[in-house]
Formats: C-alpha cells, sequence, structure tokens
C-alpha cells in the first residue's frame, strides 16, 4: 500500500450526468502527463460526451430520448447501443429469476417517481395501484426491432449506470489504468499504481474500504432516491411481483463482478432477495458481495471475507 | 366484254399503284430522312436527361468518398485495436506483478497471479472514491 500512498493522486474530473455524481479518474503515473496535461483532458472530455450520448439515448426522462419515444411508440427500430442495453437488461431478468425486471417503468411511475429526484415535490397524492412487472418484451436482434407487450414500458435507469461506466472505462482505459463511478456504480481498468483501486463502503454506519483490482462494482439500497407519497416514504427499488416499493429487510447490498452492469442487477436483485435468501444465493452462485441488515447487521460473501476475516468483525488493519 | 376487260385492267391497275405507294412509304420512312438530332428536344426530356447526368456524377463522387472514409476508418480502428491490446498487456502485466508483490493478494487461490487474484479485497487504503447506492 505504501505504493498508492506516496504515488501521484490520478487525474480526476466530476460532474453531473443521468441524475447523478460521475466521477474519472485516470493513473497517468505511466505516460508521466500531469493531470492538467491537454491529453489528459482531452480523453476526459471524450468520456463525458460518451456519457452524455448515452443518458440522451436510454434516459426515461427525457422525452427525447430513444428509450422515451419507444415507451411511446411500444414499438421501434432502435439503435445498436440501446438494443445491447434492452437484451443485457432482459438477460439478467433471466439470470435473476425476474428480480432485476427492467419492465418495472410503470411501477416506478405509480409510486411517484416519474421525474427526476430533484424535482419531485416534497409531497404529493397517494401513490398509484401496484402494478407488478414481467411484462412482455419481444426484441428481434437480426433487425433490431423491439415489441413491448401492451402496458409494457421499460426502465434502464440501474443497469444504463453501470454499463456506461463499463462503455467509458474501456475508453478512458486507453490512456491509463482509471476508474469510472456512475454514482457508485464503478468500473476500473488496470491498476492505480500497480495496486487494487481503493473504493469505500459503507458497512451499516461504519466506512470500509474495499480494493477492486478487476470489472465492476455497484451498490443498491433502499436508503437513497427516496420521496414522499401522502406521508409515506417510498424508494425507487421497486419488487417486479408486487409492483410496489419493495419491503426488503436489506437496506443495501454491494456486489462485485466482471463488469459493472452485471454488478449492478445483481445487487438489486439481491437486495430484493431479502437477508437470508441473498446470502444463501451470493453464496451458492460465488458472488462476492456485502449484505447491509436494515438492522445493521452485515453479512459478506463470495470470498470476499476470506481477505480480511470480516463477516461480522472489524476491518483488517 | 370489252368494258368488263377494261373495268378489270383499271381495277387491277389501281392495286398496283396502291401498292406501289405503299411500299414506297414504307422504304422512306424506314430511310429515316430527318433524324432525330436534327429536331429541337423537348425542354422536359433534356431538363431529365441533364438531372440523370448529374446524379451519376454526384453518385460517383459519393461512392469514392464513401470509399475513402471506410479505408481511414479501417486505419484508424486498426491503429485504435493495437492501442488497446497494448494498454490491456501493460495493464495486465502490471496487475500480475502487484498481485505477485502484494501484502494482500491472499484471497482464496492465494494469490501470485492476475487471473487468480481475488477481484477484490479488503485494504486499509484511504479511498478514491465511494459505492453507494446509484
Amino acid at each position: 500500500m505504501s505504493t498508492a500512498t506516496h504515488a501521484p493522486a490520478p487525474a480526476r474530473r466530476g460532474f453531473r450526468a443521468m441524475g447523478t455524481d460521475v466521477l474519472l479518474l485516470l493513473d497517468t503515473s505511466r505516460t508521466g502527463d500531469a493531470p492538467d496535461a491537454p491529453a489528459v483532458q482531452q480523453a476526459f472530455d471524450a468520456a463525458r460526451a460518451e456519457v452524455n450520448r448515452i443518458e440522451h439515448i436510454a434516459s426515461r426522462f427525457d422525452p427525447q430520448s430513444e428509450l422515451a419515444r419507444l415507451n411511446a411508440a411500444g414499438e421501434a427500430e432502435v439503435s445498436a447501443d440501446l438494443l445491447r442495453l434492452i437484451t443485457l437488461a432482459l438477460a439478467m431478468r433471466d439470470a435473476t429469476d425476474g428480480r432485476f425486471d427492467p419492465t418495472v417503468h410503470e411501477a416506478v411511475v405509480a409510486a411517484g417517481y416519474d421525474r427526476p429526484l430533484d424535482q419531485l415535490p416534497a409531497d404529493a397524492g397517494a401513490p398509484g395501484p401496484a402494478m407488478p412487472a414481467g411484462g412482455h418484451v419481444h426484441v428481434d436482434t437480426r433487425t433490431g426491432r423491439v415489441a413491448l407487450g401492451t402496458g409494457t414500458c421499460l426502465d434502464l435507469g440501474g443497469i444504463t449506470k453501470g454499463w456506461t461506466a463499463d462503455r467509458v472505462a474501456d475508453e478512458l482505459g486507453v490512456h491509463g489504468p482509471c476508474l469510472v463511478s456512475m454514482g457508485g456504480d464503478i468500473a476500473v481498468r488496470g491498476a492505480l499504481h500497480g495496486e487494487p483501486w481503493p473504493v469505500e463502503v459503507m458497512h451499516g454506519d461504519e466506512p470500509r474500504v474495499i480494493g477492486l483490482r478487476r470489472g465492476g462494482m455497484a451498490t443498491s439500497g433502499t436508503d437513497r432516491r427516496r420521496w414522499l407519497r401522502a406521508g409515506a416514504e417510498m424508494h425507487h427499488v421497486i419488487d417486479p411481483v408486487t409492483g410496489r416499493p419493495s419491503a426488503t429487510d436489506l437496506l443495501r447490498v454491494t456486489t462485485v463482478a466482471d463488469d459493472a452492469a452485471t454488478a449492478e442487477a445483481w445487487s438489486t436483485a439481491l437486495l430484493l432477495a431479502g437477508r437470508e435468501g441473498a446470502a444463501h444465493e451470493a453464496e451458492a452462485r460465488g458472488i462476492m458481495a456485502i449484505l447491509v441488515a436494515t438492522d445493521g447487521d452485515v453479512t459478506v460473501t463470495g470470498g470476499l471475507a476470506s481477505a480480511g476475516d470480516d463477516v461480522h468483525g472489524e476491518q483488517p488493519a | 366484254m370489252t368494258t368488263d376487260r377494261s373495268r378489270r385492267r383499271v381495277r387491277w391497275t389501281a392495286i398496283g399503284g396502291t401498292a406501289l405507294v405503299g411500299v414506297g412509304a414504307a422504304v422512306a420512312i424506314g430511310a429515316n430522312p430527318y433524324p432525330h438530332s436534327d429536331r429541337p428536344k423537348d425542354a422536359a426530356v433534356q431538363a431529365l436527361e441533364t438531372r440523370e447526368s448529374a446524379l451519376a456524377t454526384e453518385a460517383r463522387r459519393v461512392n469514392a468518398l464513401n470509399a475513402e472514409r471506410w479505408a481511414s476508418y479501417r486505419v484508424k480502428l486498426a491503429e485504435r485495436t493495437r492501442q488497446i491490446a497494448t494498454v490491456k498487456a501493460a495493464n495486465a502485466q502490471a496487475l500480475a506483478a502487484s498481485a505477485a508483490t502484494s501484502s494482500y493478494s491472499g484471497g482464496s487461490s492465494g494469490g501470485g497471479s492476475y487471473s487468480s487474484a481475488p477481484a477484490a479485497t479488503y485494504v486499509p487504503s484511504a479511498p478514491v472514491a465511494s459505492s453507494g447506492s446509484s
């Protein structure tokens, strides 16, 4: 760790996009570029442009976005990027037995999350009726044509952030080891001065640091993106079965996977599985996960604990 | 009788004459003594021909430009692919080296190589980012 301590800090760029904080870190020690060097700034500019481009494709709040137009029309020939996102989301719906489901759009809207979070009223009337997901989506990968079942709309919010982190990390990684965080959905390429990228993860109220060597990490939780409806607190993690904000006994789940998009889908799926189900499934599948229960209890799975012997104890010194 | 023969001769003469005139007319038309090029073209046809010619020229120009751009794209793509491969190899090498020497590279497999090192471990470093609910 001493290498990281004495090495220069990575070049950094932060901005807002997709309704969240975006952070780009680039280790320039190999190229010797200063953080403000034109080559580094150009790389950041290109990364930001890519984030904005994907947001314009997959935002459900922008009526001109490709996704919003598909939702409105019910059927369309979509771009290669949107096609990849939709097929990935549907593949993750299959892999997670429907707990991660991109067809929760109507349920999210019924719960009141119908505009960007910072534009939601302080409180509003009662939420709409429960809207169970599991909607039909037909995808023709040959022609790029997507047809949504009656009453089905797509919300790709979560997986888009992870997928964007992966895409941008691929691009930025050409210039050197990098970390891309889309509001906590993280993708890394290469090592920071030869060491894993240290990323803070909350264990209950206590911060811990995970060294991420490769792939991606994501956290889903019911403690963020909350709003009021008729005095009741709502959150954005919808249970596809009930069509309501989930009543899971987990507060937050962090997972590590080969890429951030997969990590994002599994963090949501495990959150919805509840404490016991998530621990069992994560161990069975070998998923590195940190499960934080609503009572503050922490369970670590998938071999992550063995590095620090830290299932319920203290962080290794 | 004389009258009948005379009438018949007149009739045959008329038929022969008509046939001769027909053949002559056919020969004259076939010879095309007034070719079209000598006549002024219809303005609409002329405009269409001009348009057709212009479109053909434009199509050749666009095809050439397209071919040029494709060639340029392929060169850039090959260069980009080489760059990515180089960076990936360098990153893999650096990670392998760090996994071999790192004090926290144990994990379930004992570490020692890039592929066998765990994707994530607890570390006592100061964080550079945080993973919260997105």
